[in-house]
């Protein structure tokens, strides 16, 4: 305990010796200083399938489970060689719908390999995983970077996956030791000052939107919700690439000239409305709301409840780990 | 005219068959002639008293059993045309051949020259091949149940029966004709697989090339005696290399008895072998439903594709709608290569009639009225399976309605003996080139190298009892190399104590020589620590611990259940 102000010196002295607000990267230190290793539970569930099963049975498999991704084993390989997700559902079902008529024939006769040597295109993605005892700022930078969700902790002694490793959980983590470290200033500032979000160009449906072109949206937007809206705008429901896991839940995937409207009544008596937010909200409000309903994203609206932004878990983990100190106080 | 007509109104009716003479009293009941009133197509017809067909309460579960046996096609396999089902009697209608059974041959005509021994033996040896393909084993083969048809083709008649009594009943009625027995059978032991069958079919081939029998006396205490010794007396007339297959095939031991595919691979019995008999094994890729046979095993069955779709998916070989199903694949695959029977080696001339016969009996019960006694049979008697509906699927959906879950555990039950468990278990782990230490007769450490990778996989099998008749092989990974070979290090699976992380994260702040191979502590023991320390210590994740480990290729995890599942697949053959 007595060593602390010369670790904070030598860090310091080290390596930002311009910034004047100490507080400004407390959050990026504290996740340098946490391992993956302590995000992973005692105990959870993870669901491994080999590469030779069916696209079909493995979908089926993540709604039994409860699961959103699982890892993929080679086995003429032997090592893990990516991650199923509800993404590939979501590319399987748009590239091969032909009408509610026709059963997909794809869907029905690809095992995973197969699917993945097709849509990868003899391009080599390797897993992207990481270490349990690399930093959570390695975590959320590679998270950010490459652009997943999902990212499997790999330990390198037993070549196990360990936990899969999301934005949520990281935040979560953030989040029960937020209280106890020194508050930067940024937190208090609000959305539209700090810049976070999107707010350009988002990608909406209507109510009575196929659901076709909702998952066209996913596909080609790269985005991972939807937002539902009425004649004048007004947000009145989310859709999101988890809700088209129960399509498969469902078995209903043979249709999707269905509405929006009508592929999300299913979750009707559990839905608790839109999370939303203004602008005006404080990064500290957005943050404890994100967390406390668990969700991924808050839909940001104006007076009118009419649709302006969107703000994400990665716009967050960005704005407070990978950003530096200035960035979000300019 | 008029006397016919009497002598027929006063004989029994089976179906469209009236039942004439007597062919013979099996282990099940009596065999009668039958002969179709309008086109006098002979066939056996075995009746079966319900008394002796194990506990009623399963009927079902034999009733589906039996239907399957219908569906078995094989040309030396007598085939079941229709089972008719009564109060007090089950009546099988069965191809009938005229040549009588070998048993009969045999004692009229003495041994038989070695290459007709041979050819006899290998349609027998395909016949049951093809029998525990398809998951039944006959238990009671002896040259009494291999019947001769017109051109001195072996038929195996029986197949599947002995599978539908208690194994008591078995044994007691069995007890007439123990000759054929297996060792293992005799002793007692109610587990009888199929390498049962083998040691039987040793006895055929030692009787077809000897004319008796390698096991006899008329004391029984001393049969069983000499079957148990598994001493044979070998006349010098026998050709050697016979006599080797005829002690690989009646070894005491079980385990070290010979299998189908050794035999297959043996040299005396590949002599001239016909084609037909082992055709491309086929492949029971379940990717690809086959929707025609699905929807046939439907038909047949009056179940739902879905229970079908679940019997195969899981890969309960076993049961008999994936049994049926298979079946029905392969009865296809039969058809289309029974041109080229033709064109092989003495092709049994029985074969393609009966296929004829069968197709074009189905088609006929398929679009006409099926047959009156058959309807209320299957609907009665088919028990109410449970159902798998689109629910059960959604996790949130079935927790809400109570719906059963599938239930997950890694190891294997059985109520077969525990020391036929572990024989049949190191049997498949030989097959598998796993190696094993016997710690107790129950208790094996295996590993295997694997030859991808090259890193060992290793795991303990231990044999528990579940109750007085069910046993459980639990399967257990052992991961002690990385204990052993990296203590110290960072080992996730096995974090340190508290008071090892509280030392090592003062090690971090003081920036002692070793900053970042500290021990990972489990989330809650992170939180205990102190904040502020925390703070500090920053991991250099580029250097440090993970460059100097060298990341173990494969997985140890996903080895091990790979280990198992090749165990448990070619367990559940």
């Amino acid at each position: 305990m007595e060593c602390i102000p010369v670790a904070i010196d030598d860090l310091e002295g080290k390596k930002d010796p311009v910034i004047e607000d100490p507080e400004h990267n407390v959050y990026t230190r504290f996740m340098k200083s946490h391992r993956c290793y302590d995000l992973v539970p005692t105990s959870s569930k993870l669901v491994v399938f080999d590469t030779s099963l069916q696209v079909k049975k493995a979908f089926f498999a993540l709604v039994s489970n409860g699961v959103r991704a699982a890892p993929l084993w080679d086995s003429k390989k032997q090592c893990f060689v990516g991650m199923l997700t509800i993404t590939d559902f979501i590319n399987i079902l748009h590239r091969y719908y032909k009408s509610p008529l026709v059963q997909i024939y794809e869907l029905e006769e690809h095992k995973i390999e197969t699917w993945r040597e097709l849509y990868l295109q003899d391009s080599f993605k390797p897993l992207v995983s990481i270490s349990p005892n690399a930093s959570l700022y390695d975590a959320v930078s590679s998270l950010l970077k490459n652009k997943i969700h999902r990212l499997p902790v790999i330990d390198p002694l037993s070549g196990n996956t360990l936990y899969i490793l999301t934005h949520k959980r990281i935040l979560k983590f953030l989040k029960l030791f937020i209280s106890e470290m020194p508050k930067p200033s940024f937190l208090g500032q609000t959305l539209e000052d700090l810049n976070i979000g999107t707010f350009k160009n988002i990608a909406v449906v209507r109510t009575d939107t196929p659901l076709y072109t909702a998952l066209g949206m996913f596909v080609e937007q790269r985005v991972s919700a939807l937002p539902v809206v009425d004649d004048k705008g007004h947000v009145v429901d989310i859709y999101s690439k988890f809700d088209v896991i129960n399509l498969a839940a469902e078995k209903t995937y043979n249709n999707l000239d269905l509405t929006v409207t009508k592929a999300l009544q299913h979750r009707s008596q559990y839905f608790e409305g839109v999370l939303t937010c203004n602008r005006h909200e404080t990064l500290e409000a957005i943050i404890n709301r994100l967390v406390e309903a668990e969700v991924h994203r808050l839909v940001v609206v104006d007076e009118q409840e009419v649709v302006k932004g969107i703000v994400s878990l990665s716009d967050i983990l960005q704005a407070l780990v990978l950003t530096d100190g200035e960035e979000c106080t300019a | 005219m008029a006397t016919e007509k009497q002598k027929n109104e006063g004989r029994v009716k089976i179906g469209h068959y009236i039942l004439g003479d007597t062919l013979g009293v099996g282990t099940f009941g009596k065999v009668k002639v039958g002969q179709h009133e309008l086109t006098k197509h002979q066939v056996a017809v075995k009746i079966l008293n319900r008394q002796k067909i194990r506990s009623l309460d399963v009927v079902g579960k034999i009733r589906r059993e039996i239907q399957n046996l219908k569906l078995f096609r094989h040309p030396h396999i007598i085939k079941l045309y229709q089972v008719i089902s009564t109060p007090t009697d089950i009546f099988m209608v069965m191809e009938y051949v005229s040549g009588g059974e070998l048993f009969d041959y045999i004692c009229k005509n003495g041994k038989l020259e070695e290459k007709e021994s041979r050819r006899l033996f290998q349609q027998i040896i395909s016949a049951v091949d093809y029998c525990h393909r398809h998951m039944v084993v006959h238990r009671d083969l002896k040259p009494e149940n291999v019947l001769l048809d017109a051109h001195m083709n072996a038929k195996i008649a029986d197949f599947g029966l002995s599978n539908m009594m208690s194994d008591g009943e078995f044994l007691r009625t069995s007890c007439g004709s123990p000759n054929y027995a297996a060792p293992e059978v005799i002793s007692g032991r109610l587990y009888a697989g199929p390498e049962v069958d083998i040691w039987s079919s040793g006895v055929i081939l030692y009787a077809l090339l000897c004319g008796t029998l390698p096991f006899d006396d008329d004391h029984v205490p001393t049969l069983f005696k000499k079957i148990c010794d598994g001493i044979f007396f070998t006349p010098q007339y026998l050709n050697p290399s016979v006599i080797s297959l005829l002690k690989h095939m009646l070894q005491v031991d079980p385990m070290k008895r010979a299998t189908i595919r050794e035999i297959r691979d043996d040299d005396w019995f590949k002599q001239g072998l016909p084609k037909y008999l082992f055709p491309e094994d086929p492949s029971y890729s379940n990717n690809m439903i086959d929707d025609e046979a699905l929807k046939e095993v439907c038909e047949k069955f009056e179940c739902t594709e879905e229970e079908v779709l679940t019997c195969i998916y899981s890969r309960n070989h076993q049961d008999p709608l994936a049994v049926a199903y298979h079946l029905i694949i392969d009865n296809r695959r039969i058809m289309s290569e029974a041109k080229d029977f033709y064109l092989a080696s003495s092709p049994p001339d029985s074969f393609l009639d009966d296929q004829l016969l069968t197709s074009t009996g189905a088609t006929v019960s398929g679009i006409v009225k099926p047959h009156p006694e058959r309807v209320p049979f299957l609907l009665a008697d088919t028990p109410p399976r449970p159902r798998h509906t689109l629910d059960e699927l959604n996790p949130q959906k079935s927790k809400h309605q109570g719906v059963r879950r599938a239930k997950w555990h890694l190891g294997i039950r059985s109520q077969s003996r525990p020391n036929d468990i572990m024989s049949e278990v190191c049997r498949a782990m030989k097959q598998l080139d796993y190696e094993w230490k016997v710690v107790n007769p129950y208790y094996l450490r295996v590993k295997r190298k694997n030859p991808i990778t090259g890193m060992q996989t290793k795991m303990s099998l231990q044999l528990y009892q579940v109750d007085s008749r069910t046993y459980l092989l639990d399967f257990r990974s052992i991961d002690d190399d990385m204990v052993e070979t990296k203590s110290g290090s960072a080992t996730p699976l096995r974090s340190g104590s508290v008071g090892n992380c509280r030392s090592t994260l003062k090690n971090d702040v003081e920036g002692a020589e070793t900053p970042t191979t500290s021990i990972p502590v489990p989330l809650a023991k992170a939180a205990e620590s102190s904040l502020a320390s925390s703070l500090t210590s920053s991991i250099d994740s580029t250097g440090g611990a993970d460059t100097a480990i060298v990341p173990r290729p494969g997985s140890h995890t996903i080895e091990f259940f790979e280990m198992c599942a090749n165990l448990i697949k070619l367990l559940a053959r």
